[in-house]
């Protein structure tokens, strides 16, 4: 499959198929290795440089999933042998895909893929316990010692080693539980969006655990019954996991205890590693009995279907968001729950949630029907419309959806509603990393109404998943898993644009700077949300960037980027009234762009400076060519006047003349007379 | 409207009453000089027709030509009237001395000597008023060439009053 995708891609570069990692790995894009492909990863063979002997692969991630690159550091520190250590990590040029992906360089599982077309010869108790029970549960113990949940256990992502042993495959090319086939989710994240799972919790693992075991006690995937994951996840809500799943294989009386305890639908009963051990070491414990909730004396009716249980309703409902709101105005969700469902939890969380003015708006019915779902089932997750995710998996969602419309607006509104806080009220025993996820939702919430840069929803994205990547459409064709690649990348991107370049920043740049970049950039940002002139919002655009690119600690030189940030800065430069500075500026920063420094780009343009002498300067020219528009009216009409002017100033001048050689005269004659 | 008829007819009285120091002058001084200096007068009065007679056909505002006549025709009456001062002041020998034609054409051709030094003057001083003026466009063409080359046109005013706008246009198309 993988090849398929592929062929004929293969786009070579100077270096050919092969693609160099920190100089250390090098990958060959020629030589794909579907057995290890993961999801939408996919794996390729790759060699260690510094250490032959080391096998290793490498995964190409893909470039709208953000990878748990968070965890990386973490994995490749661990030491069991069970798990597909993680090693290095890096973005590169990928040739297939003519772009820029995140590689992550991992150990080469030690054997092949366990199930093969789904199916394995199944295993007994004494080989399930040491070749999967045991090495699973060993490594599972370190992944949550570190507080890790492993997020991607099932059928396909088992290897089995030289010694017998099953080794748990890959769990960072994607988040959390978002790889995970549905049937191996708990109740409660099947219900969620892929997205919205967040990064988990111990006994969601251990609910995966439970259904590769029955997978290996049977030989085959125990999904195979169902044809689709919407009849699993109903009959999971009406026999819950171990009946849905379990119930039509026979399983021996030794191994349905651990089964029935790791497939227990409530997560507080479910069995844990501890527990596991304890089993393994003979002492058998008897699960507790799952509790299935109440039934109706009557199934409900709602949009064709028969719904005997308050979760199966709220599943239907979910499912039927619009039909929803009628149900619950001719009040037959409240008779069915007061004379059929008779379950007093449910009937006050009801009437909590009806307690609400009435909707009349098409938001407010939404927050109705929310309410309403939300106090049908505990295991339900938060849910508006299309937008559902587990309290710890919100902020995760909209960080990975922050491009769907959709699930912007319903964000938005479910942040405005106060969805959230009715979620907790109903769970006051919510984990601590729920509580924290809402405390931190609740304080950034107000930043939805900050509509300029820096606000908005990109920025609450970024603050509640600081690991996730800047998704910028600039870096359409590059990958920022952390904010020391951005200005490479933003580089990268000038030096493709060339001369066509029209902006470097965007509002999904500016929230990810703020929230990665320790400095404050209030100013900047004021600049740019002001409704001042353009190119002063370029300039604080550029001056964001050069603040940047002097924090880091490696200043290479940006030599692209400063060009770019030349060419963006031509309006600033064009404002100068003055030809002689506009040149002069002009000149500066053709030589700060051969620095690769923005900053000196920014000082070239010296805009406070300049601007304040152009401003005056100006102000005395338009003067000045005023005065020497009105001296030449002036001479035009002295022109005309010539005559009347030539009359007065000859007669001035002979006049003088002759009155001074009349005095000259009658005085010569005078002074000859008398004496 | 009643209130600007007043004005008028107060600056009216204010014009018509002269001062007492001209009513002196007029009707005392002058009467008291034309009987004392009467010979003098005559002589001056008769010398001096070119003067009035410039002062008639004189187009400039300040009378510079009459001037410049006056004062050479001055110096001829001057003339011969020294001659009638240091030989018999009496209106007899003024009378003698207009007689004679030679004092006639001492008085009258000195007035012409005035006259012949602003038609000698005057082509000189167009001459000079042309290539001032041309000069001084010069000048004042290169200050706008230079203010737009280093400021562009963003230096010109967009908004001048038509007729300055006019003329403007008839200096650009001078040049």
């Amino acid at each position: 499959m993988a090849l398929k995708k592929i062929k004929g891609k293969v786009n070579k570069t100077d270096n050919g198929p092969i693609v160099s990692l920190r100089k250390k790995y090098t990958i060959n894009s020629q030589q794909p290795l579907p057995d290890y492909d993961s999801g939408i990863s996919l794996a390729f063979q790759a060699s260690d440089i510094t250490a032959i002997s080391n096998k290793v692969i490498a995964y190409i991630c893909d470039a709208k999933i953000p990878a748990r690159i968070n965890i990386i550091k973490i994995l490749s520190t661990t030491t069991h042998h069970c798990l597909v250590r993680a090693i290095d990590w890096d973005v590169v040029f990928w040739p297939p895909k003519n772009r820029r992906c995140l590689v992550i360089i991992c150990q080469q599982p030690l054997g092949n893929k366990l199930f093969k077309n789904n199916t394995i010869t199944s295993m007994k108790e004494d080989k399930i316990i040491t070749s999967f029970l045991i090495p699973t549960m060993q490594a599972l113990r370190e992944l949550h010692n570190n507080n890790i949940c492993h997020g991607n256990i099932h059928i396909g992502n088992l290897y089995i080693t030289d010694n017998n042993k099953i080794m748990l495959g890959e769990c960072y090319t994607t988040p959390a539980f978002m790889n995970l086939p549905m049937a191996y989710n708990t109740s409660t994240n099947s219900l969620c969006l892929t997205a919205g799972r967040g990064n988990g919790k111990i006994s969601d693992d251990m609910y995966a655990v439970g259904i590769c075991v029955l997978a290996l006690i049977v030989g085959e995937d125990p999904t195979n019954e169902y044809k689709s994951d919407r009849q699993i996840q109903q009959n999971k809500l009406k026999y819950g996991s171990y009946g849905t799943l379990a119930q039509h294989y026979r399983i021996s009386n030794s191994l349905m205890a651990p089964l029935r305890g790791l497939l227990n639908d409530d997560p507080n009963e479910r069995w844990g590693i501890e527990d596991i051990f304890t089993w393994i070491n003979g002492k058998r414990l008897s699960p507790k009995q799952q509790v299935m909730p109440p039934k109706a004396s009557q199934p409900f009716h709602f949009s064709g279907g028969e719904y005997g249980t308050a979760r199966e309703l709220a599943y239907a409902m979910a499912e039927k968001w619009n039909d929803v709101f009628e149900v619950i105005q001719n009040g037959s969700v409240d008779n069915w729950l007061r004379r059929s469902l008779q379950d007093e939890r449910v009937t006050n969380a009801v009437n909590k949630a009806k307690d609400i003015p009435h909707p009349t708006t098409l938001d407010e019915k939404d927050k109705l029907i929310a309410r309403l779902l939300m106090s049908l089932s505990s295991e339900r997750p938060v849910q508006l419309r299309n937008l559902s995710g587990s309290i710890e998996g919100i902020g995760q969602l909209i960080g990975i959806m922050q491009k769907d419309i959709n699930i912007r607006l319903l964000f938005s509104q479910l942040l405005t509603s106060g969805l959230l806080a009715f979620y907790l009220e109903l769970k006051p025993n919510v984990s601590i990393n729920g509580a924290n996820i809402f405390t931190q939702i609740d304080k950034v919430k107000n930043i939805l109404l900050q509509k300029g840069y820096g606000g908005g929803i990109e920025r609450i994205a970024y603050l509640l998943n600081p690991w996730l990547p800047c998704v910028s459409p600039i870096f359409e064709r590059d990958y920022v898993p952390n904010i020391d690649y951005l200005l490479p990348a933003l580089n990268r991107y000038a030096r493709l644009k060339g001369k066509d370049i029209t902006t470097i920043i965007d509002k999904d740049i500016i929230a990810y700077i703020l929230v990665h970049f320790k400095q404050q950039l209030k100013d900047e940002i004021n600049e740019i949300n002001s409704n001042g002139k353009v190119h002063l919002k370029i300039l604080a655009e550029i001056k964001i960037l050069a603040r940047l690119q002097e924090s880091l600690s490696n200043k290479r030189p940006m030599l692209d980027l400063c060009n770019a940030a030349a060419i963006i800065l031509e309006p600033a430069i064009e404002s100068f009234n003055s030809i002689k500075i506009r040149k002069h500026v002009t000149t500066k920063i053709k030589t700060a762009v051969s620095t690769g420094r923005i900053l000196d780009v920014l000082l070239a343009v010296n805009i406070d400076e300049n601007a304040k002498n152009d401003d005056y300067g100006f102000k005395l020219a338009c003067n000045e060519y005023m005065g020497s528009v009105d001296g030449l009216i002036k001479l035009d009409e002295d022109i005309k006047d010539k005559n009347n002017i030539a009359t007065e100033l000859t007669g001035q001048i002979s006049s003088s003349l002759s009155g001074l050689l009349a005095i000259m005269l009658a005085f010569g004659y005078a002074i000859y007379n008398v004496f | 409207m009643a209130k600007n008829n007043r004005n008028l007819k107060i600056e009216k009285t204010i014009k018509t009453v002269r001062p007492l120091y001209k009513t002196l002058i007029i009707w005392i001084i002058i009467p008291l000089f034309a009987i004392m200096f009467l010979e003098t007068i005559i002589l001056f009065a008769a010398g001096m027709i070119p003067t009035f007679i410039a002062y008639i056909i004189d187009p400039s505002v300040k009378k510079q030509i009459t001037k410049t006549v006056c004062y050479s025709n001055l110096a001829g009456c001057f003339i011969v009237a020294i001659n009638m001062w240091t030989y018999n002041n009496t209106l007899d020998q003024a009378l003698y001395l207009m007689s004679d034609a030679g004092n006639w054409l001492i008085m009258f051709g000195s007035a012409s000597l005035g006259w012949l030094l602003y038609f000698i003057i005057r082509p000189m001083v167009v001459s000079y008023l042309a290539i001032k003026f041309e000069a001084k466009r010069k000048n004042m063409e290169n200050i706008k060439k230079n203010l737009i080359e280093e400021w562009g046109n963003a230096v010109i005013p967009e908004t001048f009053e038509p007729a300055r706008k006019e003329n403007m246009q008839i200096s650009d198309n001078k040049n």
